[in-house]
């Protein structure tokens, strides 16, 4: 029974838990440009992040290792720092952006500008990190995060045309206001925010913060293959909430209220509070996730005592990683960059680095030194080869396709 | 029974777990003693650890910032790596398992003391690193490659050592390192299909050189006797 309510919770907070800023900003942009055009890549990146993610969990089960570990053990000291470098940097972008959004959902809900908020938004972030045991912050960000449901009873609410939007999702087409340069740098941007690499690097380390062992593997699998289709099923929504409201209107979201908008058209007030509470949410817990990933990712990397099993004393240059990510991320929505447009580079840039922590990853995943007898099997290894060529076309191809699109500029 | 490893591979770049079972840094370096005598092949003396470790393998210009800044900002009085003698070492597998807790090791000023003293023994110590990456000339001055590991065989502890042996064997060399450094090369990793493909090609003209082939090492430079052509493929490591 115990086994049960904790199997039910860890699939909850997977859901609540999955979307993050750069869900939000790329769901809702998407659906209001291209319609319901790029849903397929939505289905693509959330199967990618759970065939790698399980991974993920299952060395870290079985071998106590987590993902940054593995990309120095297996990379080396100089490929693996260049590694860290690009990661960090990616990661201290996405905190930033978490940070400004959880002051953007701070100003939807109470009219004060959201740079007020950010000092403190960056304290309390830096709080929970040093002070709050990990399961109690993992729990609660995660349950809060299921107002996000809200989005979906939207789309429900709204009586769509359930024939045409399949197969608009299905025979997906570039509009003809839009070139097929910014669709295809759509694309890669959804994919980065789907597969952000701070996600497997937070779930492994998360599971050896909770000491999973052997015995955990069914939780991890359930976690993953129930919670993060059902999470992903979320930014779904928004993107279809987008699609349905925004698009016929011709509103190009350039503010996180627009992603609000839709919801609040069908539902009203109500429907505007909890889809208001959800962002906030899903917000903080990331911008929670991205702090701790940034400590563990360098912590990891030179072999420090990391994680919040142990008391700050214990771990100082892990705490001090964090303290730092945090100060720097919060200085950097200061400055007054747009939040949006910051979220926009980090799920971009994201993009670009996934190769980097995937390819180590699938590796030992199949080292028999690691995980005994649960390396992985022939199915998960074709799937993943599968998305590695992508990723790596992907990564590839991002960089021309920002400058060539304008970074999709309409 | 003897168990071969490749130093890069399995040993470099792993975790070390202090006997409380705290995280106590990583294995940044190996310290290889030459006993001097030209037969007798060198042994692992012991790993390396901290920022100072880590800098020498790094040529880069953060490499360089990392020797000068890492003593005054990181670690102050730690100009030396921490060194963790190899006899304080429980067990090799996925993590170096030690049997000293970590506020116990070998650091800060005391080791720089110990390094002078170890600098007047007879024989040589110098780091693995030293070796990775050095160029492999036969006797008519051909290149044979880079080293891009150092096999070592962990032989059965003898009454008077308390920690696992470990002897250096001979060297991996080859022109790419690519694969080899993945563990493509090694036993049990099956490896998706593909990553095999690709990576497994790229050490495919690897060649093992015994140690006793050496004449002579100098500053990344190693010759050897006999030419490449009667060295022969590496065997796999027990992993």
């Amino acid at each position: 029974m115990r086994k049960l309510l904790e199997i039910a919770l860890g699939i909850l907070t997977a859901i609540g838990g999955f979307v993050d800023i750069g869900d939000l900003v790329a769901s809702t942009e998407t659906g209001a440009r291209f319609g319901l055009g790029l849903a397929w890549v939505l289905v693509v990146g959330v199967l990618g992040i759970m065939i790698y993610a399980e991974m993920a969990g299952r060395v870290a089960s079985t071998s106590g290792r987590a993902v940054f570990d593995l990309v120095r053990e297996r990379l080396g000291a100089g490929v693996g720092l260049l590694n860290l470098a690009a990661s960090f940097f990616i990661t201290l972008l996405t905190l930033a952006a978490e940070i400004g959004g959880v002051a953007l959902s701070l100003q939807l809900a109470t009219s004060v500008n959201y740079l007020l908020f950010v000092p403190i938004v960056g304290f309390l972030v830096w709080l929970v990190c040093w002070r709050v045991r990990f399961e109690v912050m993992d729990n609660a960000v995660g349950l809060l995060g299921l107002a996000l449901i809200v989005v979906a009873v939207a789309v429900w609410r709204a009586h769509p045309d359930w024939g045409a939007m399949w197969h608009s999702a299905t025979h997906p087409a570039v509009p003809a206001t839009e070139s097929h340069l910014a669709y295809w740098y759509f694309a890669i941007a959804l994919l980065g925010s789907a597969m952000t690499p701070y996600e497997v690097l937070f779930f492994s380390s998360g599971a050896v913060e909770q000491r999973w062992t052997r015995s955990d593997l069914l939780v991890n699998r359930l976690n993953v293959y129930i919670g993060f289709p059902l999470g992903g099923l979320l930014a779904l929504a928004l993107m279809v909430v987008a699609a349905l409201v925004l698009e016929p209107r011709g509103i190009d979201p350039s503010h996180l209220s627009q992603a609000a908008l839709p919801t609040s058209l069908v539902l009203g007030k109500l429907g505007l509070a909890l889809a208001l509470v959800g962002f906030f949410a899903c917000t903080s817990g990331a911008a929670l996730e991205t702090a701790l990933s940034c400590g563990y990712s360098l912590a990891q990397y030179f072999g420090w005592p990391w994680g919040k099993l142990l008391k700050p004393a214990q771990a100082p240059r892990f705490q001090l990683v964090v303290l730092a990510s945090i100060t720097l991320g919060a200085g950097l929505v200061l400055t007054t960059l747009d939040p949006i447009q910051l979220t926009e580079y980090a799920i971009v840039l994201s993009a670009a680095a996934l190769p980097l922590t995937y390819l180590p990853l699938l590796i030992v995943a199949n080292d028999p030194a690691y995980l005994g007898d649960k390396v992985n099997s022939r199915l998960s290894n074709a799937i993943a080869s599968v998305y590695l060529v992508v990723l790596v076309v992907a990564s590839v191809a991002t960089i021309p396709l920002m400058i060539l699109s304008k970074a999709g500029g309409s | 029974m003897a168990r071969r490893l490749d130093a890069a591979l399995e040993l470099l770049d792993r975790q070390l777990v202090d006997a409380d079972g705290r995280l106590a840094g990583k294995v940044d370096d190996l310290e290889l003693t030459d006993p001097g005598d030209r037969l007798d092949r060198p042994r692992v003396t012991a790993i390396l650890t901290g920022p100072a470790a880590l800098a020498g393998r790094l040529h880069t210009r953060f490499g360089r910032w990392l020797r000068q800044v890492s003593p005054r900002l990181l670690a102050p009085g730690h100009d030396q790596p921490s060194r963790v003698p190899l006899d304080q070492v429980e067990t090799v597998a996925t993590d170096i398992r030690l049997q000293v807790a970590a506020d116990q090791l070998d650091t800060g000023p005391g080791q720089a003391r110990v390094h002078r003293l170890v600098g007047r023994i007879p024989g040589r110590a110098m780091r693995l690193s030293e070796l990775l990456g050095a160029e492999v000339v036969d006797e008519h001055d051909h290149t044979v490659g880079k080293v891009h590991d150092i096999r070592l065989e962990q032989t059965e502890p003898e009454p008077q050592d308390t920690g696992p042996g470990l002897r250096v064997e001979g060297l991996l060399v080859g022109r790419r390192a690519l694969g080899g450094r993945f563990g493509f090369g090694r036993g049990g990793v099956r490896g998706p299909w593909l990553l095999k493909l690709v990576f497994g090609s790229l050490g495919h003209d690897g060649r093992y050189l015994p140690w006793d082939r050496i004449r002579s090492i100098h500053a990344h430079q190693i010759h050897i006797t006999g030419t490449a052509d009667d060295l022969p493929s590496p065997q796999p490591s027990d992993g």
